[in-house]
């Protein structure tokens, strides 16, 4: 069986680059040696490759490996961290190592063509609807207050605790509470928070004052984050004053009053390292998406806030510092880097910044400080031979210079 | 590239220790500058250390690092046209290595003039003039040994498309090395 010289120059290029199969091949390339024209096209495109094959492959510096490798360790480092705590499997998958087996939709997919499973949870849907429609129907309507569901979930204590609103104290809903508070025990209640008060919408959640009888144990610190700028202010306020703390920490004014915020302080610390560690958090995660922006305004106020959990300031600096050097500005990344090394001599990826920031003044024709960098890292254990042969490149660099 | 996903570091050593000559080299092809391309291939790499997670073998390895490596590149040459700063060291192609890139890399000195090394000169110059299209369709296929298929993923774009660019960049390479057909013949 032949074939025609459209359907050789067709394939031809499958031909010339192996792409073909054996018996389809050798029956081109017998039309290639009976027919003159097909078989020149073959030819040129056979010695083009030839004289192609004298490219030079450039080899990479020797500092991408350091860097690669350094960056595929830390990734597999947080992802492991992360995976042993419960419930981040999504961020776990974020960060770029994913945990294998099925995922939470395969699971709930599964899960939802079980039999037992669906007769569950059309049960507690029917159940829900009725509960709904009963509720509606009931005469206690909370259609009457305007505050859907409130009265039915809040107790006497929280009702008064609660600004008063023009709904709250209409005759409806004055006769109603008058009838709960007739209804409950007198004592022992007073004050107490019901949990579920909370979740009942921002119109009947309990004021401050309310959430002021039941301690600064109840105050989340997430719903005091939500609040923004403002918020972050009267935790950074609230953090205990050290000996080294600004002027303005120590005197507990400026963001936000002294006394009451310093107590909760002092009584629960907890918002304060909460609030650095998620600023810190969505750092590392912009810098993970490669959001560097982002990563770069979160993780300055981490740098700039006093009193940041230990650790956290010494990697802001370093991902800041990478974060410039990313976007191509290698003498912020140096600013960065001086300041880590500066006042974290201790830092444990030390060795990773004192070679990324050698890089940087290299780049930057730093030749002296790159190489006190490198003479100074070849000391380090694992360092000696990629520092010693990068100062000999260096070297040679400036030697022919 | 399983045992990283697992979290086995060394393993993307091995990984990293395949791909990294030839990305880095089709980078530099690609983007003409070699800090350039030192700086995107960390970034390449970066993102397949990050984004391990999102490989799920609907595709080759292979295919996937040279999808991010171009797209890679793409960016940075779209950045690079906005850029008006010229150096004085660059030659007449913008894209193309400088002037000392050129000569401490790749140009022969005055004492070796055979004819192999003016080859090696020649054809980096004949690649760095063609269309970027065609150039990054000839380096994936005859450089990085992926099929016409495979560089259609790649690049997103029909196969009869790829394998025309390439056709017009060996026909381009054909008339830029014309002189070397004899010395080609004598090659194995």
């Amino acid at each position: 069986m032949s074939c025609d010289c459209r359907e050789f120059t067709e394939l031809l290029l499958d031909l010339a680059y192996g792409e073909l199969e054996d018996g389809e091949a050798s029956r081109l390339k017998d039309h290639a040696a009976a027919c003159p024209a097909c078989g020149a096209e073959l030819d040129k495109i056979l010695l083009t490759r030839k004289l192609a094959r004298a490219l030079p492959a450039p080899e990479p510096s020797s500092q991408l490996e350091g860097l690669v490798l350094a960056e595929a360790e830390r990734v597999a480092v947080s992802a492991a961290s992360r995976r042993s705590e419960p419930g981040v499997r999504d961020e776990v998958r974020v960060a770029g190592i994913a945990e294998q087996g099925p995922t939470f939709l395969d699971r709930l997919r599964a899960a939802l063509f079980k039999p037992a499973f669906a007769t569950a949870l059309a049960a507690t849907v029917v159940f829900a609807i009725c509960f709904y429609l009963y509720r509606n129907a009931s005469p206690e309507s909370s259609d009457e207050t305007g505050a859907p569901g409130a009265p039915f979930y809040g107790p006497a204590g929280v009702m008064s605790a609660a600004p008063a609103s023009p709904a709250q104290s209409s005759p409806v809903l004055l006769a109603r509470e008058e009838r709960m508070r007739a209804s409950e025990e007198p004592a022992g209640r007073e004050g107490a928070i019901p949990s579920r008060s909370l979740g009942t919408g921002r119109s009947m959640a309990p004021s401050k004052g309310a959430l002021g009888t039941a301690g600064p144990a109840q105050v989340n610190p997430a719903d005091e984050l939500d609040r923004g700028g403002a918020a972050l202010g009267d935790v950074a306020a609230a953090a205990p004053a050290s000996e080294d703390a600004p002027p303005w920490q120590k005197s507990g004014g400026g963001y936000s009053g002294e006394g009451k915020a310093a107590d909760a302080a002092k009584a629960s610390p907890a918002p304060f390292d909460q609030g650095v560690a998620d600023l810190f958090a969505e750092g590392m995660d912009a810098y993970d998406r490669g959001d560097c922006a982002a990563a770069t305004v979160s993780l300055e106020r981490v740098v700039d806030s006093y009193g940041a959990p230990a650790g956290l300031v010494p990697k802001a600096l370093h991902h800041l510092a990478r974060c410039a050097r990313r976007s191509g500005s290698c003498g912020r990344a140096i600013v960065y880097y001086e300041r880590l090394f500066a006042e974290y001599p201790g830092y444990v990826q030390r060795p990773e910044a004192m070679w990324e920031a050698a890089g940087c003044h290299r780049r930057l024709g730093h030749v002296e400080q790159s190489l006190a960098l490198l003479r100074e890292l070849e000391q380090l254990p694992g360092w000696g031979a990629r520092a010693d042969a990068e100062i000999k490149s260096i070297e040679s660099l400036a030697a022919d210079q | 590239m399983q045992a990283f996903q697992t979290g086995d570091v060394q393993s993307f050593k091995v990984l990293f220790g395949r791909y990294e000559t030839p990305v880095f080299a089709f980078l530099l092809r690609q983007c003409g500058n070699r800090d350039t391309a030192a700086d995107l291939a960390q970034d390449v790499f970066f993102r397949v250390v990050r984004g391990a997670g999102s490989f799920h073998y609907q595709s080759k390895f292979s295919t996937w690092i040279y999808t991010i490596a171009r797209n890679a590149a793409v960016d940075a040459a779209r950045k690079a046209r906005h850029r008006n700063h010229p150096s004085l060291d660059d030659g007449p192609n913008p894209d193309g290595p400088r002037l000392g890139e050129r000569i401490a890399s790749e140009r022969p000195g005055p004492d070796r003039g055979a004819t192999g090394e003016r080859l090696k000169v020649d054809i980096v110059e004949a690649v760095e003039k063609l269309p970027p299209d065609q150039r990054e369709v000839f380096l994936l296929r005859e450089y990085h040994g992926l099929s016409f298929n495979e560089i259609a993923e790649v690049v997103g774009a029909k196969v009869g498309t790829v394998k025309s660019r390439m056709r017009y960049a060996l026909e381009a390479l054909r008339r830029e090395l014309m002189l070397y057909e004899d010395y080609a013949r004598s090659l194995p």
